[in-house]
């Protein structure tokens, strides 16, 4: 079994993950050091917090973590080399959508005036095509992009290849004070890639 | 090493200042690491890095992981993905989805608790 040491005045995990992603100002990035230099315990927690990044940054380059993410992480991700496939709707739109075997992701960008709302809700209903199956699920606290008016969904490529011809509909709801707005629906009709014109 | 050999050689005239002089060097050493393009350093030493980490190493402990992380709030992992994948400060973050900066730490300081939590970490207590 592994002691782990004691620290008597430990430094708050928040001001520990903010000198691991370089956002303390210099004062407080000196002292947070010179705490590390003298104290195991939190040293051991600061590396346990890079371990963690690390471990995030790989989940989601392997493709297992869907999340709602901004334009600007698709720009960037497209220029480390993630291949993204991206789908832009807007309300009342529907895209014809698929996953190629390279895509590393899908992105789909769901358009609509989301400024000012807080608490964006999103209710998904889908149907298997092939076999007339249905379901419905929900998401609460989505993020929107508020520089390109959009909700940016991002899932794994290798989840959305294993999607069969089916149809998804998307709604977003918005509150702001007492009053609800409804935005959608947005319809994606996927078929796997190989069951493509051209690629059967 | 330098400093190493001079210290042994007794020629370090304040061996007293020896850790603030290492602290001050090593802080230099990262503001001018930090100063080059963000993908750099990963693509400058990660071939050196052993692979400590246990989505690299432990297919068990990514899949933990990675349902760790299915388990956070959208907008916890949201903020989370932005920061450790998107590589993003909590200013950009806070600006792309409409945010208060102050908020968006506190929300990636609950995530990174919980997602700690979840894979069974704690913290340094007295």
């Amino acid at each position: 079994m592994i002691d782990t040491p004691l620290c008597n005045d430990p430094l708050p995990l928040e001001e520990l993950a903010g000198y691991g992603l370089g956002e303390l100002a210099g004062a407080d990035e000196q002292r947070v050091e010179e705490h590390l230099f003298a104290c195991e315990a939190c040293a051991r927690t600061a590396e346990s917090l890079t371990s963690l990044a690390a471990g995030i940054k790989e989940c989601v380059r392997q493709g297992r973590v869907t999340a709602a993410v901004s334009g600007g992480f698709l720009d960037r991700a497209a220029e480390q080399g993630a291949k993204i496939r991206q789908y832009r709707l807007t309300p009342g739109a529907t895209a014809q959508c698929t996953a190629a075997p390279d895509d590393d992701f899908v992105a789909i960008r769901l358009a609509g005036e989301f400024a000012g709302f807080s608490g964006l809700a999103m209710d998904i209903a889908f149907e298997n095509l092939d076999t007339g199956e249905r379901g419905s699920f929900e998401a609460d606290a989505l993020p929107a992009d508020q520089t390109f008016g959009e909700v940016v969904l991002l899932h794994p490529g290798g989840v959305v290849r294993g999607y069969p011809r089916s149809q998804w509909t998307i709604r977003v709801r918005g509150s702001k004070g007492p009053d609800e707005e409804l935005f959608g629906p947005y319809i994606l009709d996927h078929t796997p890639w190989d069951r493509l014109p051209g690629n059967q | 090493m330098l400093m190493i050999e001079k210290l042994r050689a007794g020629e370090v005239r304040e061996p007293d200042r020896i850790g603030s002089f290492v602290l001050g060097a090593a802080r230099m050493m990262v503001h001018e690491t930090r100063r080059r393009p963000r993908e750099s350093p990963v693509s400058e030493h990660g071939a050196e890095l052993p692979p400590a980490l246990p989505a690299h190493g432990d297919p068990l402990a990514s899949d933990h992981l990675a349902r760790c992380l299915e388990s956070l709030a959208e907008r916890e992992r949201s903020i989370v993905v932005l920061t450790y994948y998107g590589e993003q400060s909590s200013a950009e973050i806070a600006n792309a989805l409409g945010l208060e900066e102050g908020n968006v730490r506190i929300i990636r300081h609950r995530a990174i608790g919980r997602l700690r939590g979840c894979m069974g970490q704690r913290e340094a207590a007295p």
